[in-house]
């Protein structure tokens, strides 16, 4: 059972980063090798769940988030419902039979329990109402439309989070204390306190106007990727790397290290092998967080970059008083923060088999 | 005993010296914030026509933005704004976070529970989501005439709503520890009522987390808030702080870089001076995180 999970977690993660390497070149994959990948995830979590004993747990988890899910959807809906004064209020009063069309339409005349379970039908059958400002069109087409834009954002930038900040934690905390450690931080505090629209119109002014390199805006391939990436990314880096090297520096004090040391291994094979893999676990349970706050970057760096993405309908619909698409992308987000936590509190389980999971 | 333990972390913070800089250069901010009418030359709102996007001069030191206002004023102004926001809203949410938190862990069971609950179900939805979100009800109460106040309340409802919640979680949790102790259960067996131990033995014990922690809250408050502000869902001109500032000046980076950098790198060095001076409070708050 071991050695089938050895060969197993590499091949799932291969097939993550050839995917996200294509992605990321612009080629178009098309969903069904999407289903295949999520499949393949889904029947991974589900081997280690029936190895591990935890089925149980999963589902008590999934119910937790469901919940929290409705909970969140109906809170929403109702702040949303009973706020006084609507998007059809204007300074000229609309003729009744327009108003009453109108309410009509969207179903405002109803009693709030029957908007309630209107409401509630439409979300089970995937269906987020529709639009007050874009006529016609489904909240569920809007997002259809500009959420792989902000996906891809986001998953690029939380790869580059891990893919600098972990080195650079293990770096700093492995010459602690020397010129190295004390450069390596001073950079990522720096990183931490730049707000990204100092940084950002610096960089596109540098590599898109002066050595003409790269977009300024827009999202349209590789060239258009890597600033956006790199100006949400940097940040989530340097939390990263701050949180690895306390890790880091906090596991090199414990007593099996210390009789590695005895044994005679070397401090580059100690640190690699047997400080890393422990010290990654605090590491991972901040996912959630960091997830948390690449959505917050990503609607400030979708605005710089010009950017089609969901952040931008957010802020939009917020100024258009388009309820239905606040709530709809209120929904969306959190949906998203919630799956993060579950499936971080999953591979928790995975990476650190001695944790017992109630 | 008390009073040499907050001796001992002052001659430990005395030590770091960029720390107790970045110390100094906090209360300048908040000194400049304070006496904004005072020190700034010109008025945040007066337009020069003649000098519209003038580049810096000696008469106006960080020259004037597109409506001919002194920048130098502005960023004044916008200090006074970001920091007033940045502080009260910390201010509010240690108060609220304090006793939400403190009566989660004292009271335990199925309150503790229910309650807790509550907070995980704020942090199931991303911080800027929910800042626009509280915005957005709160701007549509109307609570307020003065659309600027109404401006600024919102802004200051949104960011306490978002800001209570780690506190709250991070006083429970030291209130649970302290629970076990014996010194309470002396306290409690000699008939103290819960209101006093809490007040009198369980707050002052955890003052220097909850400090530390509130310093790293004000400059994550004035970088929500500079973010909402950049957007254009925060504060509106001719309001001015240190985000819309910066929603006015990065357009025209490429023509008038002047009107982008002041602001940005007011607010980055803001940023840098309280993550600087909280690391150092940890770390003289609590030495053995240090040598770890």
């Amino acid at each position: 059972m071991d050695s089938l999970s050895k060969i197993l977690s590499p091949i799932v993660f291969f097939v993550w980063v050839v995917l996200l390497v294509l992605n990321f070149l612009d080629h178009d994959l098309g969903a069904s090798v999407w289903y295949g990948v999520l499949v393949l995830n889904c029947f991974y979590f589900l081997f280690f769940a029936l190895y591990q004993n935890m089925v149980g747990y999963i589902l008590k988890r999934l119910m937790g988030s469901l919940l929290t899910i409705w909970v969140i959807a109906s809170v929403t809906f109702l702040l949303l419902r009973v706020l006084p004064g609507g998007p059809f209020d204007s300074e000229k009063a609309l003729p009744d039979e327009v108003k009453a069309a109108i309410e009509a339409k969207y179903h405002l005349n109803d009693p709030l329990p029957k908007q309630y379970l209107t409401y509630l039908k439409g979300l089970l059958h995937g269906d987020l109402g529709e639009s007050y400002k874009y006529l016609g069109r489904s909240i569920t087409d809007i997002v259809k439309e500009s959420f792989p834009a902000s996906i891809q954002l986001g998953v690029f930038s939380l790869v580059l989070a891990y893919l600098l900040g972990i080195p650079i934690g293990v770096i700093a905390a492995r010459f602690h204390n020397r010129w190295v450690d004390h450069i390596l931080m001073a950079f990522a505090i720096g990183s931490v306190s730049v707000p990204s629209f100092l940084v950002a119109p610096i960089l596109i002014l540098v590599f898109c106007f002066w050595l003409q390199w790269l977009e300024p805006a827009l999202w349209q391939g590789p060239s258009y990727y890597i600033l956006p990436t790199l100006v949400l990314g940097t940040r989530s880096a340097a939390v990263i790397a701050r949180l690895t090297r306390a890790s880091v520096l906090e596991v090199i004090r414990s007593d099996f290290i210390r009789t590695g040391r005895a044994k005679g291994l070397s401090e580059t094979k100690i640190l690699f092998k047997h400080v890393l893999r422990n010290s990654l676990i605090p590491v991972l349970t901040f996912s959630g967080p960091l997830v948390a706050g690449i959505i917050t970057g990503s609607f400030v760096v979708e605005q710089i970059f010009a950017i089609p993405g969901i952040g931008k309908h957010m802020v939009l619909s917020v100024s258009n008083r388009d309820y239905p698409l606040i709530l709809g992308t209120t929904l969306l987000f959190s949906v998203l923060l919630v799956a993060c936590n579950l499936i971080v509190d999953l591979l928790y389980a995975v990476v650190d088999p001695r944790i017992k999971v109630p | 005993m008390k009073k040499s333990l907050w001796y001992e972390s002052w001659k430990r913070f005395k030590k770091n010296k960029v720390s107790l800089f970045s110390g100094i250069y906090i209360l300048v901010l908040c000194l400049i914030a304070v006496l904004a009418y005072q020190i700034s030359p010109y008025s945040f709102d007066e337009q020069y026509m003649e000098l519209i996007l003038a580049s810096p001069s000696l008469k106006h030191w960080l020259g004037n933005d597109s409506l001919g206002r002194d920048m130098l004023s502005r960023l004044i102004h916008g200090a006074r704004m970001s920091m007033a926001i940045g502080i009260v809203t910390a201010l509010i949410s240690l108060i609220f976070g304090t006793i939400y938190g403190a009566v989660s862990g004292w009271i335990g069971g199925r309150t503790d529970m229910v309650l807790m609950r509550i907070i995980d179900l704020l942090y199931s939805i991303p911080t800027l989501v929910l800042l626009i979100l509280v915005k957005v009800v709160f701007d549509s109460l109307d609570l307020f005439n003065h659309p600027e106040l109404r401006a600024l309340m919102g802004m200051l409802m949104a960011l306490s709503v978002i800001g209570w919640v780690t506190l709250a979680r991070m006083v429970r949790g030291q209130v649970l520890q302290i629970k076990q102790m014996s010194y309470i259960e002396a306290a409690r067996s000699l008939g103290a009522s819960p209101v006093r131990i809490v007040l009198k033995h369980i707050l002052p014990n955890i003052m220097g987390p909850v400090i530390v922690l509130l310093t790293f809250q004000i400059p994550s408050n004035i970088l929500y808030e500079s973010f909402l502000s950049f957007l254009g869902l925060g504060l509106q001109p001719p309001f001015s702080s240190w985000g819309v500032l910066a929603n006015e000046g990065w357009r025209s980076l490429r023509s008038y870089p002047h009107l982008i950098i002041s602001p940005g790198f007011a607010l980055f060095t803001a940023m840098l001076a309280f993550n600087l001076f909280g690391d150092g409070l940890r770390d003289a708050f609590d030495p053995q995180l240090k040598n770890k």
